[in-house]
């Protein structure tokens, strides 16, 4: 049980960022700076409820908007490529927002004491949770009650109109515009919506280690979302969610070989992705193509 | 009065290579165009055009009088233009049944609530596809019946006018023109107002076309009424003529002094 409570935040989080990179890679692109909105969401959360004394569910609303907001914004030129151009300006955006991020420098007064992001010094004393008694039990079940919230909408969008017309440009974009949809309107939604799930797993993740810094956004968290939905598979949501669960049982798991966890971690999804190319769950074909 | 459709002075060149050049062509309500002529003459690049697929050099497209060839091709599809592809071209992991209902839900945007089992059910039999072929995938269905899916799409945003590219490619004859009569019958019952058809298939367009249009070097070089065989004669004489030896007769002239 206690392990349960251990694992359930991180496995949580790291389920709302995999989502996000799961209706990138539903739309056809692979994005390696998801990441930078999930900075934006930590950093937007922290700051209202650090400095401005918001309560918690509003804060990660913000996260939310900041991360939806951010996208869309971004997405208006970057949903206008795609393929390898799409990938490569990601990861520019994402090593782009980590420096940024080390740039951030706003103290406040709060009780007396000056709080707030230090530039690079990091974002300490995100302590909503400790504030406010919140034990961990408690912090397990909301993040896991936020990721349950975003798994189902996930789910949900698939199911509406504008699910079928992501899948419908990711296959045959030139078909979809000849069947009156568009391309790029299609993709910026998708894109938004990504964006607010990475910014909601942020604020999630901020509150949840009382401390960030830019360094927690790093290129290697994005890679790690888009390999936890593509260990998965792309067929369902389901994907995504055990993606992650492999992911964290084995990355934790591995923690017995010390220092090799990493090459033995790499070595499972070279060995997962030669056995079952399409994930663990397999796709539909035309997904990523 | 204005046609309902109207092309002047196409031009269209890839890297130097002159794809289009002053295309001129005209097409009014209830007709059936058919562009013929060698490969590299510009029909696929024509529909591309009047399509969206490509934006022109110069030249405009007038669709019911407005001026549509710097629109996107999805906005082309809302005011209704439909377009099918050469190559049979559908979404691999989605059923006969959510092609439609996507074709459907696009064309509709959200003015239209109408029941969308009847929608779709009104599309399956305007193309006279088996029931039994909406739960399958393209990988499932045979060439005919995937390109009844495809017209249908088309025909669906196509509340003015179809753009057919080579529909009985890889179809024999008969098969064909099961397509060219469900796509009179469209045109014949109102839901589609025109349609232009690129076809290697003479006798299919002679049976079925309004006109014929012979296309040499990116633009129109002759037109036949099919109403009139003897127009139709002289047309694929001078398409036969210059593209089975026309060109080598010509050397070879020019070589023996």
């Amino acid at each position: 049980m206690k392990e349960i409570v251990a694992i359930t935040p991180l496995f949580s989080i790291s389920l709302v960022l995999a989502l996000s990179c799961y209706i990138v890679l539903k739309s056809g692109e692979i994005s390696f700076g998801q990441q930078a909105f999930f900075g934006a969401g930590a950093y937007s959360g922290g700051i209202l409820t650090v400095m401005f004394g918001w309560p918690l569910f509003p804060a990660l609303a913000v996260s939310a908007a900041v991360g939806a907001g951010a996208a869309a914004v971004i997405g208006f030129s970057l949903c206008r490529v795609s393929g390898f151009r799409f990938t490569l300006m990601t990861l520019v955006l994402g090593e782009f927002s980590k420096e940024v991020f080390a740039k951030i420098e706003w103290r406040r007064a709060v009780d007396g004491l000056t709080a707030g992001p230090e530039g690079p010094l990091g974002f300490t004393g995100i302590e909503y949770y400790y504030a406010h008694g919140i034990q961990h039990g408690t912090q397990a079940l909301i993040a896991a009650a936020v990721a349950l919230v975003c798994l189902i909408a996930v789910w949900l969008y698939g199911r509406t109109k504008l699910g079928r017309r992501l899948v419908a440009v990711a296959g045959d974009p030139t078909l979809a515009a000849s069947a009156a949809i568009n391309p790029v309107t299609t993709r910026l939604q998708a894109f938004a919506l990504a964006g607010a799930l990475a910014g909601l797993g942020g604020g999630l993740f901020a509150h949840q280690a009382t401390y960030i810094e830019a360094s927690n956004f790093s290129l290697m968290v994005g890679v790690h979302a888009v390999a936890y939905t593509l260990l998965g598979g792309l067929a369902s949501v389901v994907g995504p969610v055990a993606g992650t669960a492999l992911d964290i049982v084995f990355l934790e798991g591995l923690r017995v070989v010390g220092a090799y966890r990493m090459v033995a971690f790499g070595s499972l999804i070279v060995l997962m992705l030669i056995l079952r190319p399409r994930g663990l769950l397999g796709a539909r074909a035309g997904a990523t193509s | 009065m204005t046609p309902l459709m109207e092309v002047t002075t196409l031009r269209k060149a890839f890297a130097g290579v002159v794809a289009l050049d002053g295309l001129d062509t005209r097409i009014e309500e209830g007709e059936i165009l058919g562009l013929v002529g060698a490969n590299g003459a510009g029909k696929t690049t024509t529909l591309n055009v009047i399509g969206g697929q490509l934006t022109p050099d110069s030249g405009v497209v007038r669709l019911a009088g407005e001026s549509i060839e710097s629109l996107p091709p999805w906005r082309r599809a809302r005011l209704g233009v439909g377009r099918t592809f050469q190559d049979s071209r559908m979404w691999l992991d989605l059923t006969a049944e959510e092609h439609l209902r996507i074709a459907i839900e696009a064309s509709h945007g959200h003015q239209s609530r109408e029941s969308r089992p009847d929608a779709i059910e009104d599309m399956r039999s305007s193309v006279e596809l088996p029931k039994q072929m909406l739960t399958c995938l393209p990988s499932q269905m045979r060439l005919l019946d995937r390109r009844r899916v495809e017209l249908a799409m088309a025909a669906l945003n196509a509340s003015n006018i179809l753009l057919i590219d080579e529909i009985g490619a890889g179809l024999d004859i008969e098969e064909a023109s099961i397509l060219y009569r469900l796509i009179a019958a469209l045109i014949g019952r109102r839901r589609v107002r025109a349609a232009v058809l690129v076809e290697h298939k003479l006798e299919l367009l002679a049976a079925f076309a309004t006109v014929i249009e012979l296309m040499e070097d990116g633009k129109v070089v002759q037109q036949a009424r099919c109403d009139d065989p003897a127009q139709v004669a002289h047309l694929m004489d001078r398409m036969f003529d210059r593209h089975s030896n026309g060109p080598l007769k010509a050397k070879q002239t020019e070589l023996v002094p």
